[in-house]
């Protein structure tokens, strides 16, 4: 019964998304009493769309939760003995499910952003229309090409289950971070379009979309930090991060938007840049596109391509139609993005925020290009040759070191220009510090016999070390400057004083504090060049040395249970001789899906190194057992949490000002004069 | 005699030894630039799931390779033709596979030129009316004023 | 319940639903508000907030200690006369308007 409602909401959906996008498009036209009656009726089914859409999603779960295999898309996604939650996450863990949730949070997106169409109805309006455009398509989509209500002739029994990777805590909440973080990039996306398409004067858009383009950021952060989490976690290879095309896809718009939020900045402050940053929202926009495409279309081979079918030319088609609307647009309206204001030195926070861009843009092009190499190498010598993690470490590791390299001497730039005076000024006392600190951190570690010198990898990880403290010091150095004024302004302590100055430019300390965060990632990746790693046959009573630490083989169960049977190993652990903890790796077979193994890791984490775990079954009748030691693991996930606060803190608005504000009345009765012109920014 | 054939004897051993050294460096250089080919997705010194078809002869074979010849990428060319060419991950510096080399490279450096035609166009571009000098007409002194008590810390 | 009541009471919500969802589309209950184009002074007010939180970041950056006296002459006279002719251009057209 479920799959009627299901496929008559997406019908319904879809009239209602092109009702939204057409009469949008008409009321755009004709700018008269009628045009805005329209606009009022598209503003509402834009709305509309979303209970639609949320009506079938709902229906979809409804099917997954009452194990309704009649459904083709539950058949292969669930089966019974599959826990509640992951049922519910069988509405993304499918092509045609992922399809109608990315639609669902396009509309729930597009619902918010229409209720809170005061800010600016016109600019709404027009935002609301290219929404909707994107909309049609992914409802034809789920529609037409990819129906998540496919019916099957028969009624199975049971389900094929979910894949036996996905089923693990954090894979519930990985891909609907992801999504949000794709989808959300559509906002900021529509507003930069709508903006040129309507010549909007001023840089007000900017201002109204900067919390979505933060959100959506955030998102893509937690998706991607999930992610990695989870491969570590669970693929039982002790790393997070495999350069996997599906991976990249998620880091290529990650690092677009990035790139956007600092560009942005130059526009707002400056009146710069106006051309690039509207390019950027495309590019990044295409490139979420892409991403949910190599994801989900099997594009480029790889383990993640859980679904593979032949909705890539559909996608393929939304890029070129994307690409070519920005494009006549822009060629029509490019006189509007001229810029108000010009670089006046190279050394100034405007260039310094070139280079950052440049730098991400072209990590982001490297990765691009890597994805899509073995595409290329498919048309040209018929074979896909895939890049591995050796190809993306030996470009990517001097592109990271130079953007940290942008991150610890931006901030202290003037915008404008600024002189090496200055420059000497900010700087002295934070490289001393990153100076000092980095001679104690070699010595440690030549006291401890690693001669890091003798290996490139442990070479770069000392140079991200080095300048990450140098990175730590200059933001150090911020808050105590600042929080010196607030404090001497306020008669009260320092700390006072840091949280005055933090509270009222929340976006810019809480953007310090994000770049702490990212510092803390960067130091926790850089361990990885002192990994160390040992495999033995560990019969009952066997022991194994790694390092400090010695394992000794206690016990080895079986268990059985109506979603897998699995094996575990029961391990005494002792750091120099003193019992630590004991750890218990799995593996487990899958019944649903045809006994595919997958590791439970046990993980003993420490904030100095993990010691990592892995059972990897049998060999010839012994179990084996794979120990790692992984330096400094748990300070990326530490530094995502700050990451995460940061952008919180840049989130919320800020404190009053100190200073007298002048009434906004003036202003507001100046945008009710109507015999005004619209002007154009610049003039 | 004896003492002199050791003495002889313990540089050639030394050699030996750092021979081997070498060549452990080489296995393990060139493993990183292999993967294994059962599609487990991992590189070849990294895999070793049980029960894998491959894993163990590709390093047998590579080890195997890397005493035959001094030449590394001879070795990564005897994988591409034994074990098919997404064997090797690390694309080699000559003939097509120089492009995904190339490619990050010449976008950076499309880039830097970009950055740098742009600051070129900026400095060159006759300054927009607003910033264009800073001595003000007599008149607008007093907003300068004006602006200067407004945004007084 | 059997299927049969099931399905009917599926195809009524359907039919339910949608003419709800269309008389909250086609009958707006309020005046449609027609928006405005925004007018230049609304936009020099925009620049004008944002050369005054220009300024201001520099007072306040000069004052943690950041930059030299001649950098900070040399930024601040430059916003000021920004800032000197968006106010001047304000009160220009408010007084037109006036």
């Amino acid at each position: 019964m479920m799959p009627l409602l299901g496929s008559f909401c997406l019908l319904f959906a879809l009239a209602l998304a092109l009702y939204c996008f057409v009469v949008g498009v008409l009321a755009a036209v004709r700018r008269d009493a009628v045009g805005y009656r329209l606009a009022e009726t598209a503003r509402r089914a834009g709305m509309a769309t979303f209970a639609a859409v949320f009506l079938a999603a709902a229906a979809l779960v409804y099917a997954a939760m009452t194990n309704d295999f009649s459904v083709a898309y539950i058949l292969h996604h669930s089966n019974r003995a599959l826990p509640g939650p992951y049922k519910f996450a069988a509405l993304w863990s499918g092509q045609e499910g992922s399809m109608l949730f990315w639609a669902l949070l396009l509309s729930a997106y597009g619902f918010v952003l229409r209720l809170r169409h005061k800010v600016d109805q016109r600019l709404v309006a027009m935002a609301s229309m290219v929404l909707a455009g994107i909309q049609v398509f992914f409802l034809v989509l789920v529609n037409f090409v990819a129906n998540p209500f496919g019916m099957m002739d028969i009624v199975a029994a049971d389900g094929n289950g979910l894949n036996p990777l996905l089923q693990y805590p954090e894979m519930v909440i990985h891909p609907p971070m992801l999504y949000l973080g794709y989808v959300g990039v559509s906002v900021p996306f529509a507003f930069a379009l709508a903006a040129l398409i309507m010549r909007y004067p001023g840089e007000k858009w900017i201002h109204i979309t900067r919390r979505w383009t933060m959100v959506a950021w955030l998102f893509l952060t937690c998706g991607i930090s999930l992610g990695a989490h989870w491969a570590y976690a669970v693929l039982g290879w002790g790393g997070y991060w495999g350069w996997d095309p599906v991976e990249n896809a998620s880091l290529l718009p990650w690092l677009s938007t990035t790139a956007f939020l600092h560009s942005v900045m130059m526009q707002e402050k400056r009146g710069m840049m106006k051309v690039w940053n509207v390019w950027l929202i495309f590019i990044t926009f295409m490139l979420s596109i892409l991403g949910t495409m190599l994801t989900r279309a099997g594009l480029v081979s790889s383990v993640h391509a859980f679904a593979q079918s032949s909705i890539g030319s559909w996608f393929t088609g939304l890029l070129l139609v994307v690409f070519l609307v920005c494009l006549f647009f822009y060629v029509r309206n490019r006189d509007h993005l001229r810029s108000e204001n010009k670089l006046e030195s190279l050394v100034s926070r405007e260039s310094s925020f070139l280079f950052n861009n440049l730098v991400l843009l072209g990590a982001c092009f490297a990765v691009l290009c890597g994805t899509l190499f073995p595409i290329l190498s498919e048309w040209v010598r018929d074979v896909k040759m895939n890049l591995g993690a050796p190809f993306y470490n030996k470009v990517m590791v001097p592109i990271g070191l130079f953007l940290i390299f942008l991150t610890a001497v931006g901030p202290l730039l003037a915008w404008r220009s600024t002189s090496w005076g200055s420059i000497k000024r900010n700087f002295r006392i934070p490289a001393v510090i990153s100076l000092l600190i980095e001679i104690a951190v070699s010595a440690m570690l030549i006291k401890n016999g690693v001669r890091f010198w003798t290996d490139t990898g442990q070479m770069y990880a000392m140079l991200a070390f080095c300048l990450s403290t140098l990175v730590i010091a200059t933001i150090g150095s911020e808050f105590v400057r600042g929080g010196l004024v607030w404090k001497n302004k306020l008669q009260t302590n320092l700390l006072a004083g840091m949280y005055q100055l933090t509270r009222r430019n929340m976006r810019r300390y809480g953007g310090y504090v994000v770049h702490f965060g990212v510092v803390l990632v960067v130091i926790g990746l850089a361990g990885a060049a002192f990994n160390r790693d040992k495999e033995q046959e560990m019969a009952k009573g066997d022991e194994l040395q790694i390092g400090h630490y010695t394992l000794v083989g206690e016990e080895y169960t079986d268990d059985d249970n109506a979603n897998y049977t699995s094996h575990a190993a029961l391990l005494d652990v002792y750091k120099d001789g003193k019992f630590v903890t004991r750890l218990n790796p799995e593996e487990r077979f899958f019944k649903a899906s045809g006994g595919q193994p997958v590791h439970i890791v046990a993980n003993h984490s420490t904030l100095s190194e993990d010691l990592y775990i892995v059972f990897e079954g049998f060999s010839n009748g012994h179990p084996m057992i794979k120990a790692m030691i992984n330096p400094l693991v748990n300070w990326i996930w530490i530094g995502v949490l700050v990451v995460v606060l940061g952008t919180g803190m840049a989130l919320v608005p800020n404190a009053a000002l100190v200073t007298a504000q002048v009434p906004k009345a003036a202003a507001v009765a100046a945008m009710e004069e109507q015999g005004m012109h619209p002007a154009g920014a610049g003039k | 005699m004896k003492r002199i054939a050791k003495l002889l004897l313990l540089p050639c051993l030394v050699v030996l030894l750092m021979g081997a050294d070498n060549q452990e460096a080489r296995f393990q250089n060139i493993g990183g630039k292999i993967m294994c080919t059962c599609s487990c997705a991992q590189m070849l010194l990294k895999c070793n799931h049980v029960g894998c078809p491959n894993s163990d002869q590709m390093r047998r074979e590579l080890r195997a390779a890397v005493m035959r010849t001094s030449n590394d990428e001879e070795v990564l060319n005897w994988f591409r033709a034994n074990w098919g060419i997404t064997a090797v991950v690390e694309p080699s510096t000559h003939g097509f596979e120089l492009l995904a080399w190339i490619l990050p490279a010449a976008g950076l450096g499309l880039g830097l030129l970009l950055v740098l035609l742009l600051i070129r166009s900026w400095k060159l571009r006759p300054a927009p009316a607003a910033a264009a000098d800073l001595n003000l007409a007599p008149d607008l002194e007093a907003m300068r004023a004006r602006a200067r008590r407004e945004t007084e810390l | 319940m059997s299927p049969a009541v099931l399905d009917y009471g599926i195809k009524m919500f359907c039919c339910v639903f949608a003419a709800g969802v269309l008389v909250y589309v086609f009958l707006p209950t309020r005046d449609t508000e027609t928006g405005v184009d925004k007018t230049r002074v609304a936009y020099l007010y925009e620049r004008k907030d944002v050369v005054y939180e220009n300024l201001r970041d520099l007072n306040f950056e000069f004052k943690s200690g950041k930059f030299t006296q001649e950098d900070y002459d040399g930024m601040r006279v430059g916003l000021e006369a920004e800032a000197a002719r968006i106010l001047a251009e304000i009160e220009m057209l408010e007084s037109v308007k006036a």
